[in-house]
């Protein structure tokens, strides 16, 4: 009977120490990858390839956000309606990750970078799923203020481009929803894009 | 009356058994980070998977942790089986006391440490989410780049052998007591004969 109580005891003992003295053998010249490997520091740190977001290299002309990064629009064509003010533009977008997403919503406002003129409001078609590493259109519709068209009209008359940055963003990724209170910088739109 | 084997014991032992194998396939206790899932966590005793974006990420210390509750409840469920072929034996009571707790520990210290992880997860990252249900959490602006919010939908639940353990440690402990049904009736004196 003392017999089977001593081998329950090491019984005991030997199932958690030996997984446990196993791994700490293994880690022993670095205890604290028992707890944080690098895979998991490089996520705390913002550098894992897992994730492709630096905070570090958001910072662009506009000295706002940029949420690029986890996804890359490219710019394809766009309809006018000059009578009703709207347009619909589509985009090319890349899923950078080795991870299907969805867009599920998209909105953001753009202004004129010269006096912060309210130029127009964008909002997501339909919800686009991009598959991991590959390429999909997507539809952005929007309209444009009158104010900001007279503005157009007054002081860019000889320019072939207006620059524009977009205010406000949100954009809902698989039930992620990123919201920029900066700017971003979305460049020089030239005239003959949208008619 | 002599009992030649305790039934509940029997079917606890196999029940632990099967619950280790269960464990390692369902989780316990599941939290969905996005929607559809771009993170999620898998919890019981013997497995824990991280899997963020597509990538497993493997914890040294809980992977071990695992391997010795594994081998614990193995060693529990093996020993309860030996111990309900031979309940009368005199090292019974030492096999009962050894097998009959494992599975009621683990419940006891899972639910303890989804406790603990939730509340040390909030104290130290600022993320909080729930145990149970659903919603939509912020992450701490340490994770997020400068001038943006983000906010994710969490979903969070326990499955269903979390509940199948309980009925495990359940009948573990309804074993312990009938083993003093069958220890008195061991002890009972033989009935009187007729003369």
């Amino acid at each position: 009977m003392q017999v089977i109580g001593i081998i329950l005891i090491l019984i005991s003992v030997g199932t958690v120490v030996g997984p446990v003295g196993a791994v700490a053998i293994i880690y022993r010249d670095d205890l604290s990858q028992l707890v944080i490997t690098p895979q998991i520091r490089d996520i705390i740190n913002g550098n894992s390839p897992i994730i492709p977001v630096n905070s570090n290299s958001n910072v662009d002309s506009g000295g706002g956000p940029n949420l690029g990064g986890l996804m890359s629009p490219t710019f394809v064509s766009a309809q006018v309606d000059e009578a009703t003010h709207t347009f619909t533009a589509t985009f090319k977008i890349t899923n950078t990750l080795n991870y299907d997403l969805t867009l599920k919503s998209f909105s953001a406002n753009v202004e004129i970078t010269q006096n912060h003129i309210q130029a127009s409001s964008l909002s997501l078609g339909n919800p686009v799923t991009v598959q991991a590493g590959e390429t999909a259109p997507l539809t952005i519709s929007g309209s444009w203020t009158q104010a900001a068209q007279d503005y157009i009209i007054n002081n860019y008359s000889s320019s072939a481009s207006v620059e524009v940055f977009i205010a406000n963003a949100e954009v809902n990724v698989n039930g992620v929803v990123i919201q920029s209170s900066g700017t971003i910088d979305a460049g020089n739109i030239p005239f003959n894009v949208v008619g | 009356m002599q009992k030649k084997i305790n039934i509940i014991a029997f079917v606890a032992g196999i029940s632990t058994l099967l619950l280790i194998v269960i464990s390692i396939f369902v989780p316990w206790w599941q939290l969905a980070v996005g929607s559809p899932a771009i993170a999620s966590v898998n919890v019981s005793p013997v497995n824990l998977n991280l899997d963020l974006l597509g990538n497993f990420i493997t914890i040294p210390i809980i992977y071990a942790l695992n391997i010795a509750c594994a081998l614990s409840l193995a060693s529990g469920g093996i020993i309860m089986l030996i111990y309900s072929l031979r309940p009368n034996k005199s090292y019974s009571n030492k096999l009962l006391g050894f097998g009959y707790k494992k599975p009621l520990y683990a419940v006891i210290l899972f639910v303890i440490g989804m406790f603990a992880m939730s509340y040390l997860v909030q104290r130290f990252s600022g993320f909080a989410f729930p145990l149970i249900g659903s919603g939509s959490q912020s992450l701490p602006q340490g994770m997020a780049p400068n001038g943006v919010n983000i906010e994710v939908a969490v979903s969070a639940g326990f499955g269903w052998p979390f509940y199948f353990a309980i009925v495990v440690a359940g009948l573990c402990v309804a074993a312990r007591l009938y083993h003093r049904k069958i220890a008195a009736d061991t002890m009972l004196p033989p009935p009187p004969q007729k003369q």
